[in-house]
């Protein structure tokens, strides 16, 4: 049965993409906005934690544990390991770079000049310590497999897994933000952070975690991404665009715009070019500038118009609220 | 004490007036015939996401260079090698150029990876009326940017309609149907393909349209290909040509392989190089085909390739990649006739040129020669069928070669560009 002239099987495969993109924007997204909820840092260096992230998952896998373990089990073992290196990772730079300039006049944009600098040198290091070409990362043979199939297209088991880990995932920060100790202190702190430290609560270590948090979530995202892409020292360059996109559009500072924007945005990404496909534009756009072939290529521009709409209607994003969890 | 006359100022001023006389004469008053070498100027990204093949071409230009150099130089002077990173911004690239021509006074102007970069160079050949000798693809070589070439401009690389001659020459011989599709990322380069197939599709009667048989990806933001896959399992193509590169085909490989796509339409890649299936795993390749320029394991078959091969292990642990043996092969070509024909400076270039056009040369593939209308360089162009992992013999050898096409019919005509005449003839 046709929808707009688009024919029901082909919109479910779209859907289901979308719904695929839309969880690694979430992966990709929720550290980011963790980390300016709380500490009012941009952090330009996510998407080269991402990258790195890729890169401690091929060595975990590829060098130390596949050899002993077999693919299966060290993806198994990467997928514990990499987060708690890059969860380590993320304090230590916290603690010993970061943490220099809080307090200091123009606290924010230092923030925003080291972590783009960051940005700048991490990617060299990778290529003195790794090379420079890129580095072979597979999906495990366990989750090489079609699950079922939406008319031709195979729904693999790797995509869904995406999808129930990104489940896991968020129920897991859900958990961590709205039942336990840590998550009342960064709501708290994101609310007012005077207050906490008037309180007594070290807000200093709270920050660190934080920091670390939302890095272990950029390095998870980079070791879930990687087999489906080519893990080199650029591979974080563009993610970050869509990265802020998606938190623009959700709302930072957000524990749950991130989570719809990202599923927004991997929709937008996914059903963009179904749109060149639809009757209404075949047979009266056709031959014109916004013709089908112009809807192919066009969800970038689709994107930044939807998140310069929301910018102007409603600045703060769908579910950001200025220094609070929703 | 003694005195300090008038006699000694003029003195003391007349030897520092020397002195600078000296420093700002210009070069041929200050280096003598002989000592002065042949400056090889060269400029490519060795800084960015091709940086691994850029650095290829430095090390395939240096062993031109210590060959030549080693077998007496041009006209008993060394060539020297005077190399710039543009890492890959294209401002840098004309200002290091202009470096190298302006403050360096080099005879000869070389290098670039991506088509923003060639364009560059290639105009500030013509307007210099230097040499340019271009290491990777020719685009321009189609019929809309074949009038834009300057007639200094040389490479031993391939054009696009090459690649596609190939692999529509593979697929007419093997019968592997008719319907072609393909995936395209959406920049110029791939863009240079369409006339291609709308040219190869006649001459082997294959259903091919450009309005309908084409998917093209966002560039560079979108490294997901899946969201074609629908519209391609739609199409039923009997044949899926991707046209894309790097870290991109890389994420096409791995994304094919995971939906399933090569056991629906039989995969051909536009172009490869050893450094990609590097970065893929061993085996990710098998069951896919590819064009190359050339290939390492024709080291099996031509001593300049297993020489060039020797080399590269020796110095970089690797094989040379296609990027590293062209620019081998279009610098050596242009020293050895520099040298043969004692014509390497930049007022010589015209005269060079025109010894250039239609010169056989085989280095480190089949014999080549380089077309006197458009400086298209007619050689073999490869075809290449992806090896199992287990079939793999080392680390390197994830294609083999399983054919080649050669010949000016691999390449649309002079009349078809709207050229005509030796390209030198054009100032």
């Amino acid at each position: 049965m046709p929808v707009g002239g688009v024919g029901l099987t082909e919109l479910l495969q779209h859907l289901f993409l979308g719904l695929v993109q839309g969880c690694f924007y979430v992966l990709l997204a929720l550290g980011l906005s963790i980390i300016f909820g709380l500490m009012g840092i941009i952090n330009f260096g996510h998407g080269v934690f991402y990258m790195f992230g890729a890169y401690v998952g091929y060595t975990v896998i590829a060098l130390v544990a596949a050899p002993v373990l077999g693919p299966n089990l060290a993806f198994v073992v990467a997928l514990g390991s990499v987060p708690l290196v890059m969860f380590c990772l993320g304090m230590v730079f916290e603690r010993f770079v970061m943490s220099r300039i809080y307090g200091t006049a123009n606290a924010r944009f230092a923030g925003v000049l080291l972590t783009f600098g960051l940005s700048i040198f991490l990617p060299d290091f990778v290529r003195m310590v790794w090379g420079r070409p890129g580095k072979p990362s597979r999906i495990p043979p366990m989750l090489e497999f079609s699950l079922l199939q939406i008319g031709a297209f195979d729904v693999s088991a790797y995509r869904t897994f995406v999808i129930v880990v990104t489940v896991v995932l968020v129920a897991l920060l859900w958990v961590i933000l709205f039942r336990t100790n840590l998550g009342m202190v960064i709501r708290a702190g994101t609310s007012n952070n005077t207050m906490v430290q008037v309180l007594g609560i070290n807000v200093s270590r709270v920050w660190t975690q934080t920091f670390g948090l939302g890095i272990a979530l950029a390095g998870f995202a980079g070791l879930m991404l990687s087999p489906l892409l080519a893990v080199d020292p650029t591979m974080g360059d563009l993610i970050l665009i869509q990265t802020f996109i998606v938190v623009v559009v959700g709302g930072m500072g957000s524990f749950i715009g991130p989570v719809i924007g990202g599923l927004i945005v991997g929709q937008l990404w996914a059903l963009t070019p179904l749109i060149g496909r639809t009757e209404f534009v075949v047979q009266y756009l056709s031959g014109t500038l916004i013709g089908p072939a112009f809807w192919e290529k066009a969800s970038d521009i689709l994107l930044f118009i939807v998140m310069s709409l929301i910018l102007l209607l409603r600045p703060r994003g769908l579910f950001g609220q200025e220094g609070a969890f929703d | 004490m003694s005195q300090f006359t008038r006699r000694h100022f003029l003195k003391g001023a007349g030897l520092l007036g020397a002195a600078f006389a000296v420093q700002s004469a210009p070069p041929f008053l200050r280096e003598g015939r002989g000592a002065r070498p042949i400056k090889w100027g060269m400029i490519t990204p060795t800084t960015g996401p091709y940086a691994t093949e850029a650095f290829d071409q430095v090390e395939g230009v240096k062993i031109a260079i210590e060959d030549i150099n080693r077998e007496g130089g041009v006209d008993g002077r060394q060539v020297e090698l005077l190399f710039r990173d543009d890492q890959f911004k294209w401002d840098q690239t004309t200002t290091h150029a202009l470096d190298l021509l302006d403050n360096h006074r080099v005879d000869f102007i070389s290098g670039s990876m991506v088509g923003p970069e060639e364009v560059r160079l290639n105009e500030l050949s013509g307007k210099r009326k230097i040499i340019y000798a271009n290491y990777p693809q020719h685009i321009l070589s189609t019929p809309d940017t074949a009038k834009t070439m300057s007639p200094l401009f040389f490479t031993a690389n391939t054009t696009p309609y090459q690649l596609a001659g190939s692999a529509a020459t593979y697929i007419s011989q093997k019968k592997l149907g008719k319907r072609i599709h393909v995936l395209a990322d959406d920049y110029v380069w791939p863009k240079m393909f369409m006339p291609a197939w709308n040219a190869l599709s006649k001459k082997y009667s294959l259903e091919f349209s450009e309005a309908e048989s084409v998917s093209w990806v966002p560039f560079p933001t979108s490294l997901d290909y899946s969201a074609n896959f629908p519209k391609i399992l739609k199409a039923k193509p009997d044949v899926l040509y991707v046209i894309n590169w790097g870290a991109r085909q890389v994420a096409f490989v791995k994304q094919a392989l995971e939906a399933g796509l090569h056991k629906k339409a039989q995969i051909i890649l536009a172009n490869t190089d050893v450094t990609i299936p590097e970065a893929a795993g061993k085996g990710t390749y098998d069951g896919f085909f590819a064009s190359a320029m050339w290939h390492w394991t024709l080291g099996d078959r031509y001593p300049g390739a297993k020489r060039l091969n020797d080399k590269y292990l020796e110095r970089r642990k690797r094989p040379a990649s296609g990027y590293g043996a062209m620019a081998h092969d279009l610098t050596r070509v242009i020293l050895d006739t520099a040298r043969e024909t004692k014509l390497y400076q930049p007022k010589d270039h015209f005269k060079l040129a025109k010894a250039l056009e239609g010169r056989k040369f085989q280095y480190s593939k089949g014999e080549s020669w380089i077309r006197p209308c458009d400086h298209v360089c007619v050689s073999q162009v490869f075809f290449l069928a992806g090896v199992s992992e287990k079939a793999m013999k080392g680390d390197f050898d994830h294609l083999k070669v399983i054919g080649d096409v050669t010949g000016e019919q691999n390449e649309l005509g002079c009349e078809a560009k709207g050229v005509s005449g030796p390209a030198s003839s054009r100032v």
